[in-house]
């Protein structure tokens, strides 16, 4: 039992060490090492103070020291972003199952759709604090809005790329819309959601963040400025490290859904 | 159970209407229930249209098709259809889409589709490969899972469109077979689109002869070949009825005819 057990665990570990051995997975890492170490010794052999650029052990210190502060701000920086990326996801689907499903809705609202994309929705800011106070609702409105768009027109490129043949095929059964709908088109368009939804929590977390920047009591991003305002440039790089790893985690973990979900034998989507 | 099916003065044409393409031009034929009809003609002549008419998933312009129920004015739970290029959902199983017919139909629990789903699975031989998806079969699997997912709901009549068109010749071979086998035991009516002649006389009953732009129906075949046929195909492709068949029929179509 106890054996076996240490078995897999010697099986695991030498799984890992062929995964780090290939090329596409150790060049990238020497790279990591390379940057890091030049950085550590060299950039203070350059005479950089530390307040301008702090070395990567300064930061991990830092990181250390400031980490139930930084947590606590990220965790309220979270839930803003929970809510306006749900109701980005969420809300963008809908509109453009709608957009699909009715061509007149498309026909009024596309060109609109695009043209908010296009509009930069932080120089609306402003606008939402009149409306809706220095706060947790603005923050969300600007997350939600900036990336609601992209989350529209993905979502509706993929219903559009649907195989008008299998609608057909389903319609000889005598299947009606929703049974389209269920059968082909809830599956078909998967790939590009997924596409859209990883725009959208990149989008969604910057909006948060830049939101904080200009509204913010609280947030990581609101914390950010505190530690520039007192010149703790190393705990602003701890922060900016706690921002892009919980990012990569959120990326990381919608890639990992849309593994799941999106797998037929070897049609696994082939999306950004 | 099988029904009949009526097809008169039919016309389609698709495109808009300042430029019309004329397809469908007065086609009229009567299938009595229970007969394997085989229609051939030229490549691009309105084949696929005319079954798509007669399943009620395209709008024709004038004419109408009348089945044992009726008129025809959408799709149907009488009638199925065998697609030409199978047009299975790549995201679903073997079982899943075979289930997926018998889900659309009303008054059927899941447990009983797909206690009948497994059945078909079955008859068509494709026992054990009920969880693979459609990318892993081969196009003779694929077209065995089209045509349990037709048979499944019980049709009475089946629309075939090419069916074995894409498939190797051995596979073929086998699936016509086959399919013989199971319209003998179901007894459904069948309307079989081809443009192989062999496949036409080896399998049916009567043949008729579609031409192009626009089609409309030129010439007839009665076969009379002694049924059950399979088990003795080597004796009917060499019999002297198959042989006159098959020159009346090259020459219908513009084919040469060999001596
Ligand atoms: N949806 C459509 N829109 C416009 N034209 C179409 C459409 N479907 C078919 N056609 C045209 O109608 C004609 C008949 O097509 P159809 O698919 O019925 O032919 P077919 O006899 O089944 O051909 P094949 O033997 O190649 O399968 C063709 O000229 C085709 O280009
Ligand atoms: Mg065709």
């Amino acid at each position: 039992m106890e054996e076996s057990k240490q078995q897999a665990v010697q099986v695991r570990l030498s799984n890992i060490y062929t995964a780090l051995s290939r090329r596409t997975v150790a060049l990238p890492g020497v790279m990591f090492v390379v940057v890091v170490i030049g950085w550590e010794f060299g950039i203070p052999a350059l005479g950089v103070e530390s307040y301008i650029l702090p070395t990567p052990s300064e930061i991990l210190a830092s990181f250390v020291e400031e980490y139930p502060t930084i947590i606590e701000h990220l965790q309220y920086t979270l839930k803003a972003f929970a809510v306006g990326f749900v109701m980005t996801v969420v809300g963008g689907y809908l509109l453009a199952l709608a957009m699909a499903e009715w061509s007149i809705l498309e026909t009024v609202l596309y060109p609109y759709v695009i043209a908010a994309r296009s509009i930069p929705i932080i120089t609306l800011l402003p606008i939402f604090i009149v409306w809706l106070g220095f706060g947790f609702s603005s923050i969300v409105a600007i997350s939600h809005l900036i990336s609601f768009f992209a989350m529209v027109v993905n979502s509706l490129s993929g219903f559009k790329s649907t195989d008008e043949e299998l609608v057909e095929m389903v319609q000889s059964f005598s299947g009606n819309r929703r049974d389209v709908f269920w059968n082909v088109y809830l599956y078909s368009s998967l790939p590009y959601v997924f596409a859209g939804i990883k725009i959208c929590v990149i989008l969604a977390f910057t909006g948060v963040i830049a939101g904080e920047y200009l509204v913010g009591t609280e947030g990581i991003g609101h914390l950010i400025l505190q530690y520039n305002n007192s010149f703790a440039t190393d705990a602003m790089f701890a922060t900016i490290l706690a921002i892009s790893v919980t990012q990569l985690l959120l990326f990381g973990l919608v890639v990992a859904i849309e593994r799941k979900v999106v797998s037929w034998g070897d049609g696994v989507a082939q999306s950004v | 159970m099988s029904q009949s099916v009526s097809v008169v003065g039919l016309r389609k044409s698709y495109g808009s209407d300042a430029d019309p393409l004329a397809v469908l031009e007065d086609v009229s034929f009567d299938v009595t229930a229970g007969e394997f009809v085989a229609i051939v003609g030229p490549s691009g002549c309105g084949k696929t249209t005319l079954l798509k008419s007669i399943a009620g998933i395209v709008d024709t312009d004038s004419g109408e098709i009348v089945t044992g129920q009726g008129p025809v004015t959408g799709p149907s739970d009488e009638i199925a259809m065998v697609f030409q290029d199978f047009r299975l959902l790549p995201w679903k199983t073997v079982l899943e889409n075979v289930v997926m017919g018998l889900d659309i139909q009303p008054d059927r629990s899941d447990r009983e589709a797909e206690g009948v789903a497994r059945e078909w699975i079955e008859t068509v031989g494709l026992a054990g490969s009920e969880q693979s998806y459609p990318s892993e079969l081969s196009g003779g699997m694929k077209q065995r899972v089209g045509l349990a997912r037709a048979l499944a709901v019980d049709p009475d009549i089946l629309l075939m469109d090419e069916p074995f068109g894409s498939l190797d010749a051995q596979t073929r071979d086998r699936l016509q077979t086959e399919l013989l086998q199971l319209w003998n035991s179901e007894q459904t009516t069948i309307l079989f689109v081809t443009h192989d002649i062999s496949e036409a006389i080896y399998l049916a009953d009567r043949i008729l002869v579609i031409s192009s732009k626009p089609a409309t129906i030129t010439a007839e075949f009665e076969v009379n070949l002694q049924r059950p046929r399979w088990g003795r195909r080597v004796e009917i492709e060499g019999s002297n009825e198959f042989e006159r068949l098959r020159n009346r029929l090259r020459k219908k179509l513009g084919l040469t005819v060999e001596r």
